[in-house]
């Protein structure tokens, strides 16, 4: 039976887990740099298997090596899911946060269009007609008045606009 | 010295290696040791595993060549753009952490 020679004892150890292509390429280049790491200690007088032996011993522990390999991938496979993390996590957050700008100039446009009494008009909710959803506007009085606005978290709801003057108006919101 | 100085270290110690020429893992060792008087030596399998993260970095680029004295090919390491900037980047660092030090010792000397 063949007895496996410590050179690839340790070229296995150290490359174990890593990607085949990756794998065959590090166990190439180490092979080569040990080979010559041998010949130069056999010119020194070392016997094969001595220098086989002193080349492995100096590499240091093949195990920890092979840590240092996985390590790499899995902290360069973290720092990728970070940045795509970073990436995807500021688009959501650019996309809730505009839509909330676009929430907030909705309800300040309804609110700057109060008139003085802070009370929400038929005239000036028509003029908001660039929204992308109905409101169902109830001003106290049984009188409804549909607008668009695009914020979709307002379905079902009965919200309440406050103007400057704390005049209170709740709002019903329903899809188009 | 915790790890990410080692870290630092072993990777401006590479970077500085190959800033001269392309070179094979075993030359690159060679080189260090030739370059520091022997005083910088590490465990040869420390060497593989940092130049396969500063390949992966993109600081430096690799190619299996022929060998010019005979034998089996081996593979080259040079350095990339983006490695050029990090040497550059890290030779600053260890300037400011080499001065900050000498400033410390020279004044612990003085007390």
């Amino acid at each position: 039976m063949f007895k496996t020679r410590p050179i690839d004892r340790y070229i296995k150890q150290a490359t174990a887990g890593l990607p085949r292509l990756e794998r065959i390429d590090t166990a190439a280049e180490l092979r080569v740099n040990l080979n010559l790491r041998i010949k130069e200690l056999m010119l020194e007088g070392h016997t094969p298997e001595e220098a086989e032996l002193l080349v492995v011993k100096n590499m240091g522990d093949a195990a920890s090596t092979n840590r240092a390999f996985i390590f790499n991938r899995f902290k360069l496979s973290i720092g990728w899911l970070l940045v795509s993390a970073s990436i995807f996590g500021g688009a959501g957050f650019w996309l809730f946060k505009t839509s909330n700008d676009a929430r907030s100039e909705n309800l300040n446009s309804l609110i700057a269009a109060s008139n003085i009494n802070g009370e929400i008009t038929k005239e000036t909710l028509e003029n908001l007609n660039n929204e992308l959803y109905f409101v169902k506007v109830d001003d106290g009085l049984g009188n409804d008045f549909a607008i668009n606005v695009t914020d979709k978290s307002y379905f079902g709801r009965k919200i309440y606009l406050l103007s400057e003057q704390s005049k209170i108006q709740p709002i019903l919101v329903y899809p188009r | 010295m915790n790890s990410s100085q080692k870290q630092l270290d072993l990777d401006l110690v590479i970077l500085a290696t190959l800033e001269q020429a392309p070179l094979y893992g075993l030359e690159i060792i060679k080189e260090v040791q030739e370059r520091t008087n022997g005083a910088l030596a590490f465990k040869e399998g420390s060497l593989y595993p940092a130049l396969h993260r500063l390949v992966k970095l993109g600081w430096v680029l690799t190619e299996w060549q022929p060998s010019t004295t005979g034998g089996a090919p081996r593979k080259y390491y040079q350095l990339s753009d983006s490695g050029i900037s990090a040497l550059k980047k890290k030779k600053l660092e260890w300037n400011t952490i080499r001065n900050a030090l000498d400033s410390l010792i020279t004044s612990m000397i003085g007390v």
